[in-house]
């Protein structure tokens, strides 16, 4: 009786004393769905938050629709950390960072570094390190503010935009944090960031008014690829100078490949090529000397778009295609080859290869690596397969008779 | 502190009938205070010997008196009584030759001549014998068999017990067609003497239960028994646990699995629950349908139902849990449209969500108590006033509202009520505990009640059979239900001895090669 009643006592005590020490309400949370950050002239963070505002999606009151669902807020601070807590003092919230899908860099900050991020990312346990990380070319802060026509939550549909993308266009870097870090852990590898840009008029877009139109006055949009040297920036590549990198990297799901029919040298009509599987090799070697990475492509997939006179049916006609299409390919991978070289930044994970290629030579090129990278030379072969060509055989052309 | 039960004036169990008839009837009338129930009636017989018959307005059959007691005796012919030299003789001859009714038993004590009386009996004294004769004349009004009401199938036999232990016994028998289906019968409750009676099959059951049963039910010293939860909570192995470790149904079929699974039965008079011993915890969430419906339906039914009764237990706690501490688990779309509900709620979740449970608890209550008549006013004011009203006052979150009514209709999922209770119970603890100390608090109360569980017994029988300790065997019938020829054993623990249910090669082979072979 004595000793229950004794730990009755203790039980309650203890369920006290843990005073609700982490527990939060829902509606005294200020869910972060996006971050941006910036640094100013003084080199302090800029620290830009997107809240969600829960009341505007409930369409029952009449309230959705007439406020803008989400707040956007900055804060200062000579550290991040800093940053974060002086936004307490203007938000009623507590800011709840695990739902944050999106970190958006400004090019200055990526240019200082993004490995005290990365250390806040890793150290706190309250963010996670799924999140995206984005780089704009401007202010990180304006993307924030650029609300979304389709989706009520702009850092989600910036996350999606990249989920999305990874799904139907292999061709955007790897963007989360975890993946981030893991590239930058590799001192002879460069790590990539896809850049997001916002197209258009972006101040116009801010306001609840911009959604009334059907044409918004501004759309965020991934556009180029920043490359990394260690942590810091290192330079952009054009969209076209990066479609060849998920090739080599083999990273490559699924792309649309826009070739000529008749060849390089008859610029005439288009067709599509869409890749559906595709296979990358890579085997480095040493000639004379001098480094050497062969890269073996094998690409299958299906042609779905062509405006040519052509007759299907052969299988001559096919060879002549896939012919047509690995020449695409390899200028596309030649292509992103030769501005990573001239960056001296191997996003491509040739020292990887050569690493474990050659593990006794790597310690003389470790040092060094990125001088040795811009002397790699490379040698592409591609291999494609067509496998279906859709659901009619000849072209259009050819199946009317208006051709010839 | 020892209490000994005072005991209300009774006769002593020796007391013997008198020869004197006066005497006999002064007893009885003194006994029972004149109540007018009790009728009697002298007569001279028609060898002149003045007699007398007694019984219970009510407990008999008042035709059964007269035609077969009071006209054979009163139509003796002279023949019969010149044979009658003695009253020995006159004795024998009423009670061996004239009287036409299917039992008759020799009375003489007093004691026995009131239980006789008791069990619709009419009594036949005469001047100068210092017996008596009770001859079988019961019959009273009670209700037919009709279909259970709390455990009702959608395939199976409609029959249920009702509150006569013989209607019950038989319904048994009917069932189970076996000299070993043996009963022992006790009568328990000094003023009520209550029957009791225990059934069990010889050969399978575990005799060491049924000798445990039959000495806790020696032990039982009360006045009265009424149901046989008076007697659960005198012979369960453990009472301060939320669990229970007896099953009670009203349902034949499944008593009689019971019994052919070498389980003990206990039939108390004057309820249709039978309380069926011993248990584990599994063999709650099995309906006697599970057997008649196809086996592949039949464990998809019962996974449901331990997923109802996890659900009817943990529901509220988990939401309140992940709510208030980890809201990194919702996914962000839903979170989003929770953290809008909950916008303008005053309350914290923890007692919207007590609040919530507790209007539910009342209404259920309410649905069983109050009259029939006004039962629709129930559902209109749970329905309406409580749930959209509430969402609409913004006292409470929409969500809420489902958490509460998923948690509900869940707790009536699982056959057995006495657990889905203890599921209900044991849900406001853990609600307590996710609200101070999150999921955390929820596991810790889980290990609690495992550890708990886990440490529990019905008459020697594990409470997690087959799960803790581990028997593969019995797994065939727990989670899921394998198809009948599968089914070769019964569940050991409950049968110790001869455990082979059926033939081996049970299984249907259209093919025809099994008389090939032959």
């Amino acid at each position: 009786m004595r000793r229950g009643l004794i730990l009755l006592m203790i039980i309650s005590l203890s369920l006290l004393a843990s005073g609700c020490g982490s527990q939060t309400e829902l509606n005294r949370l200020g869910i972060v769905s996006a971050m941006a950050l910036d640094l100013d002239e003084n080199n302090q963070w800029l620290i830009t938050f997107q809240i969600i505002k829960p009341q505007s999606t409930q369409s029952k009151n009449g309230g959705g629709g007439s406020q803008s669902p989400v707040t956007v807020f900055s804060s200062r601070g000579k550290t991040i950390l800093e940053a974060i807590q002086k936004s307490n003092l203007e938000t009623s919230r507590r800011l709840f960072f695990s739902h944050a899908s999106v970190v958006v860099v400004s090019q200055r900050v990526a240019k200082y570094g993004v490995s005290q991020l990365l250390d806040y990312y890793l150290r706190d346990n309250g963010q996670r390190e799924t999140a995206n990380v984005l780089i704009s070319s401007g202010d990180a802060k304006e993307v924030l503010e650029v609300l979304t026509p389709l989706e009520s939550n702009p850092g989600n549909a910036i996350a999606d935009l990249i989920g999305e993308q990874g799904e139907g266009h292999s061709s955007i870097a790897p963007s989360k944090v975890h993946e981030l870090i893991s590239a930058m852990m590799n001192p002879s590898a460069s790590a990539t960031l896809p850049e997001i840009k916002i197209a258009g008029e972006g101040k116009q877009q801010s306001s609840l008014d911009a959604l009334k139109e059907t044409r918004s006055p501004a759309v965020l949009k991934l556009d180029k690829v920043g490359v990394f040297k260690q942590d810091k920036f290192a330079g952009w590549l054009s969209r076209e100078e990066s479609l060849g990198i998920p090739w080599i990297t083999n990273r490559l799901k699924s792309t649309t490949v826009v070739f000529f029919c008749e060849g390089e040298n008859r610029k005439e009509q288009l067709s599509s090529f869409s890749v559906e599987k595709s296979r990358t090799k890579l085997k480095p070697t040493i000639s004379d000397g001098n480094l050497l990475m062969s890269v073996a492509i094998h690409a299958k997939g299906n042609l779905n778009e062509t405006a040519c006179n052509l007759d299907l049916k052969k299988s001559e006609t096919l060879i002549k295609l896939e012919k047509h299409i690995q020449e695409q390919i390899k200028k596309d991978v030649e292509k992103s080859f030769r501005a990573l070289k001239k960056m001296k930044a191997d996003a491509l994970g040739f020292g990887d290869a050569f690493h474990k290629a050659y593990p006794q030579a790597w310690k003389k090129w470790s040092s060094n690596w990125e001088n040795e990278f811009s002397k790699i030379s490379m040698n592409v072969t591609v291999k494609v397969t067509i496998r279906r060509t859709g659901m009619i055989n000849d072209s259009f052309p050819g199946i009317s008779g208006k051709a010839e | 502190m020892k209490r000994t039960m005072n005991k209300i004036s009774q006769p002593e169990h020796t007391e013997r009938l008198s020869s004197s008839l006066r005497k006999n009837m002064d007893r009885i009338k003194s006994l029972t205070g004149n109540s007018s129930d009790f009728i009697t009636r002298t007569f001279q017989g028609a060898n002149g010997l003045s007699m007398a018959i007694v019984y219970i307005n009510g407990l008999t059959d008042t035709t059964v008196i007269n035609d077969n007691i009071l006209k054979p005796i009163l139509s003796e012919t002279e023949a019969d009584m010149a044979e009658q030299r003695t009253l020995a003789d006159s004795f024998t001859a009423i009670k061996d030759i004239f009287l036409t009714v299917g039992t008759t038993n020799t009375v003489n004590k007093i004691d026995d001549f009131m239980s006789a009386l008791y069990n619709g009996n009419t009594v036949i004294l005469a001047e100068g014998w210092d017996l008596a004769i009770s001859a079988s004349t019961s019959k009273w009004e009670q209700r037919g068999i009709e279909e259970p009401s709390s455990q009702s199938v959608i395939r199976g036999p409609k029959d249920g017990f009702t509150e006569n232990i013989n209607t019950n016994v038989a319904l048994l028998r009917r069932r189970i067609k076996s000299p070993n289906l043996w009963k022992i019968d006790r009568k328990i409750g000094l003023v009520t003497q209550t029957d009791v009676c225990v059934m069990y099959l010889k050969g399978i059951a575990d005799d060491a239960v049924v000798k445990e049963v039959l000495q806790r039910l020696d032990r039982i010293e009360t006045d009265s028994i009424l149901e046989s939860g008076y007697l659960e909570e005198f012979i369960q192995d453990q009472t301060f646990t939320p669990f229970p470790t007896i099953i009670n149904t009203e349902r034949p079929d499944s008593v009689a699995a019971s019994i052919l699974e070498g389980q003990v039965v206990v039939l108390v008079d004057g309820t249709p629950f039978v309380l069926v011993l011993p248990v584990t915890f599994f063999k709650f969430f099995i309906a006697s349908e599970d057997y008649y419906q196809r086996f592949d339906i039949a464990s998809f039914l019962r996974i449901l139902r331990y997923c109802a009764f996890t659900v009817s237990m943990l529901l509220p706690s988990l939401y309140i849990a992940i709510t208030t501490f980890h809201q990194e688990m919702i996914p962000s779309t839903l979170l989003v449209s929770l953290a809008a509900q909950r916008e303008g709620i005053p309350f914290p979740a923890f007692f919207e969500a007590f609040m919530m449970e507790i209007t539910f608890e009342v209404l259920r209550e309410a649905g069983i108590r109050m009259p029939r008549a006004i039962g629709s006013a129930i559902s209109i004011v749970g329905a309406l006033v409580l749930g959209q009203a509430a969402v609409e006052a913004g006292l409470v979150s929409a969500a809420m509202v489902i958490v509460v009514a998923f948690t509900a209709i869940s707790s009536f999922v699982v056959p057995a009520f006495n657990v889905a209770i203890a599921a209900r119970l044991i849900r406001f603890g853990l609600m307590i505990l996710a609200a101070t100390l999150g999921l955390f608090g929820i596991m810790s109360g889980l290990f609690f009640l495992l550890i708990h569980m886990t440490a529990l017994r019905s008459f020697g029988v594990p409470y997690l059979v087959p799960v803790s300790p581990f028997v593969p065997k019995n797994l065939k019938d727990t989670v899921i239900r394998v198809p009948w020829w599968m089914m070769v054993t019964r569940p050991r623990l409950f049968s110790k001895k001869n455990n082979v249910r059926q033939n081996v090669n049970l299984r249907p082979d259209p093919s025809g090669k099994e008389e090939e072979k032959s």
